[in-house]
């Protein structure tokens, strides 16, 4: 008997002390930070909460900076965390917000907005944006300004737009690139072509990806590339008024070479047989992904932009370690839509969430004038350099110059489109859109992702994918009422 | 009635100032009383309340939706796929009550029975209940990371699978709720060992001695003597683990990133709408507390039957 009770102590010790090693590790993005080093004697302090993940707090705190320079009366005190978005609905709901400007989630603008919580903003949209004679309004996209206006004339708005949220490209090894010649591709054929050249060059996997955590940053890869195959004038002003189901059979060979794209990029394999992703890649988290490929096990990896900032403390190992940005490559080889347009400017982003100032706030002239000096040249260009090159759903002109080579990268992939007015807001005020029902992919997008990531083999993969883009179809055709020619009522909801 | 009334015995009037006696009995009621009228009643009526409304994005305000929340919950029903979500919450019923709670009255026993390093042991179970959950679960993804992960590499050994074919145990639909389930046995058995243990070192020794002196075995004393006197103990953690299915959300949200992969339990879906929809949200909570209240009743009330109450 002692030497059972001995064995069994034995192993429940072993289960437990695996788990002592938890607290070994570190907390990736749940990180709080609260500027309040700065003299604030005799100064009006004026409090901002925002949320802060993988770009970071920079943004923020170099658009204070610059206010603060111009305004010395005044000292900005940051509240950022990745819990921003929930904590600031928590605190505005109850009543007890006490900043003076919030970053609001987008899915929250309208409950938030319409229970009178916030300041209506149309003040800073008609004021000029300091120092020229453009007004905030016409800087910022007509599409994303009119999804969130409100009232009985939708003539109020109580948010700013933020940031755009687009489809990722990937990051890539640029000494490795430099050593052996390789060209940074610019559509999918390239792509594959330069993932052959890399398995034919090297022992390095051309791709690694995160397909453990949140379909490896796909989600808005197949929409992105739907938008290039059709043009933004179709997307954005056809499609986007979901007026019956069959746009989605309209769409479906680009639909379904999308799926295929993505599969093959995924699960495919390089012209000597070897798979184009690193083994692993199906289960990686993202951050694991990020790793193997600074650690050069992998000459690119799918990310954002996001990737120095999010990688920074690992990156201190690696001084040498030298990296640039592959925008998502055109899915075509011509860079056409299907009617022959040159799409290679046309973006995609997802509604931004909102700058706002709550009716609470004791400095709301003050909040006003920051919002609107976001918009000079000076603040819009820290922003963008300090969020790697991400943009704002905004026209304003930016200073080139001052990029990091990285920010500089990912600015020229986003910039054509929003010097052209040609990114496809996902911004449609149909019902069936707004009610979370139908988008350009649908809900199936997510799933057959998912699918191809843990499929078994590329045959595997290139099967779910043509499973996926007649599933659109389907799924909205499942929303129809045939008899009324008109969307359920029941997926229409209360009006 | 022959009920205990603890003001029955007070004599107000022996006191030199019987208000200020009554006024302490008031504070020290209040508080409670207080407590429970806003966090029992008006918050949990309020949600009761929200589950009949709906915010209507024309009329740009929140109006009556008499039971369309319900309908959608049954509407969505197929089309979402939370017939597999119920399943999975039902899932860790199964795997809490069968196989973590034997393993924790097993532990507790030998606990009991005074293995050695009996204590460090005890603290290092307990850990992990005061470890951040959100620590644990970034922990237990790494064990499946695919270069250095030690649980991906057995997992591997014992499926037969190589680095080029490994499936992602954490992300595939096909593995993903098991290893939340390993989990769940893994870190949670713990505590309820803990809470078994304590109510098995009551026990008096001198029945156990005697139990002993008449040829009781190991298994007879944990059978006749231990589980009967520790039963007030052990249903109410066999109660707690039906209320599993309906309240477990922890696992899929943090581990497997909000609930990829078909790991959404019933109360995961309840908080995932909440950003959409919190008045469907609030529809659905009142489905799950219909299902879940008159089932942890009947179950406590069979339990209660199971044994007599022992005192010790």
């Amino acid at each position: 008997m002692k030497i059972l009770k001995r064995i069994i102590a034995l192993i429940i010790s072993a289960f437990a002390v695996l788990g002592l090693a938890a607290c070994r590790i570190d907390i990736g993005d749940f990180s709080t930070s609260e500027s309040s080093s700065k003299d604030t004697t005799g100064k009006t302090e004026i409090l901002i909460s925002v949320y802060a993940a993988g770009y970071g707090q920079g943004w923020i705190d170099k658009a204070c900076e610059i206010y603060e320079r111009e305004h010395p009366e005044y000292v900005f005190k940051i509240r950022a965390n990745s819990r921003m978005f929930e904590t600031v609905t928590t605190e505005l709901t109850s009543g007890t917000c006490n900043s003076d400007i919030v970053l609001l989630a987008g899915y929250d603008y309208l409950n938030i907005a319409t229970s009178g919580k916030l300041v209506e903003l149309s003040s800073v949209y008609s004021s000029n944006i300091p120092g020229t004679e453009t007004k905030v309004k016409d800087a910022v996209s007509k599409e994303q300004y009119e999804y969130r206006l409100i009232g009985e004339n939708k003539d109020q708005i109580y948010g700013i737009p933020w940031q755009d949220a687009t489809a990722n490209g990937f990051v890539y090894n640029k000494k490795m690139f430099r050593d052996n010649n390789w060209t940074v591709p610019t559509t999918m054929d390239e792509f594959f072509a330069l993932c052959d050249k890399i398995a034919a060059d090297t022992n390095v996997a051309p791709l690694v990806y995160g397909g453990g955590q949140q379909n490896a940053y796909q989600s808005m890869t197949p929409h992105h590339w739907i938008v290039q195959y059709y043009g933004y004038e179709y997307m954005q002003n056809t499609f986007e008024k979901y007026l019956s189901p069959e746009q989605y059979n309209y769409t479906s060979a680009g639909r379904l070479k999308a799926y295929e794209t993505l599969a093959r990029m995924l699960k495919g394999t390089t012209a000597n047989g070897e798979n184009i992703a690193l083994n692993g890649s199906n289960a990686f988290t993202a951050q694991g992904a990020q790793r193997e490929f600074i650690q050069g096990k992998a000459a690119m990896v799918t990310c954002g932009p996001w990737f120095p900032t999010e990688m920074r403390a690992l990156l201190v190992d690696y001084p040498d370690f030298e990296f640039g940005y592959i925008p998502l490559p055109h899915i075509n080889a011509d860079k056409k839509d299907v009617n022959g347009n040159d799409t290679s400017n046309v973006g995609y982003s997802l509604a931004a969430n909102l700058l706002a100032i709550p009716a609470s706030s004791k400095n709301v002239a003050v909040a006003k004038d920051f919002l609107a000096s976001m918009f000079t040249s000076e603040s819009y260009t820290s922003f963008v350099n300090e969020n790697n090159g991400i943009t704002r759903p905004i026209n304003v002109e930016v200073n080139e110059s001052v990029l990091g080579d990285f920010a500089k990268d990912v600015y020229a992939s986003l910039s054509g489109s929003k010097k052209n007015g040609t990114c496809v807001y996902e911004t449609s005020l149909a019902p069936i859109s707004v009610n979370g029902y139908l988008g350009i992919c649908n809900f199936s997008g997510s799933d057959a992702i998912l699918n191809i990531i843990n499929s078994s083999s590329y045959s595997a993969a290139k099967g779910i994918a043509a499973t996926a883009s007649k599933a659109d179809y389907e799924i909205a055709l499942s929303f129809w009422d045939n008899k009324k020619g008109a969307w359920k009522e029941e997926y229409i909801g209360i009006k | 009635m022959s009920g205990f009334n603890p003001l029955a015995k007070i004599k107000f009037k022996k006191y030199k100032n019987p208000f200020r006696i009554k006024l302490f009995i008031f504070c020290m009621l209040a508080i409670p009383v207080f407590s429970f009228l806003v966090y029992g009643v008006y918050a949990n009526l309020g949600g009761v309340i929200m589950a009949f409304q709906t915010f209507s994005r024309e009329q740009e305000k929140v109006v009556g939706a008499g039971f369309t929340n319900f309908q959608r919950f049954f509407l969505l029903f197929e089309r979402y796929n939370y017939g597999k979500m119920i399943g999975v919450s039902f899932g860790y019923f199964a795997v809490v009550m069968f196989i973590s709670t034997p393993i924790s009255i097993i532990v507790a026993f030998f606990l009991y029975k005074k293995v050695p390093f009996g204590r460090l042991i005890v603290v290092i179970l307990f850990l992990p209940n005061i470890i951040p959950m959100s620590l644990l679960g970034e922990y237990y993804r790494k064990l499946f990371d695919p270069s250095n992960g030690v649980l991906n590499k057995l997992f591997n050994f014992i499926l037969g699978f190589d680095a080029s074919n490994a499936p992602s145990y954490l992300s595939d639909p096909k593995y993903a709720n098991s290893m939340l389930y390993l989990y769940t046995v893994w870190f949670g058995f713990g505590y309820n060992a803990i809470l078994i243990w304590g109510a098995m070192s009551r026990i008096p020794e001198e029945l156990v001695e005697s139990a002993q002196l008449d040829g009781a075995n190991m298994f007879v004393e944990f059978f006749k003597i231990t589980i009967p006197v520790i039963w007030q103990t052990l249903s109410m953690v066999l109660v707690v683990a039906c209320m599993v299915p309906f309240t477990i959300y922890m696992q899929p949200m943090i581990i497997a990133f909000n609930g990829q992969a078909e790991t959404t339990t019933i109360s995961l879906l309840a908080i995932q709408q909440l950003k959409a929809d919190p008045y469907y949200s609030a529809a659905i909570n009142i489905i799950i507390a219909c299902v879940s209240i008159p089932s942890v009743l009947v179950v406590r009330k069979l339990l209660d039957k199971v044994y007599p109450t022992v005192e010790v």
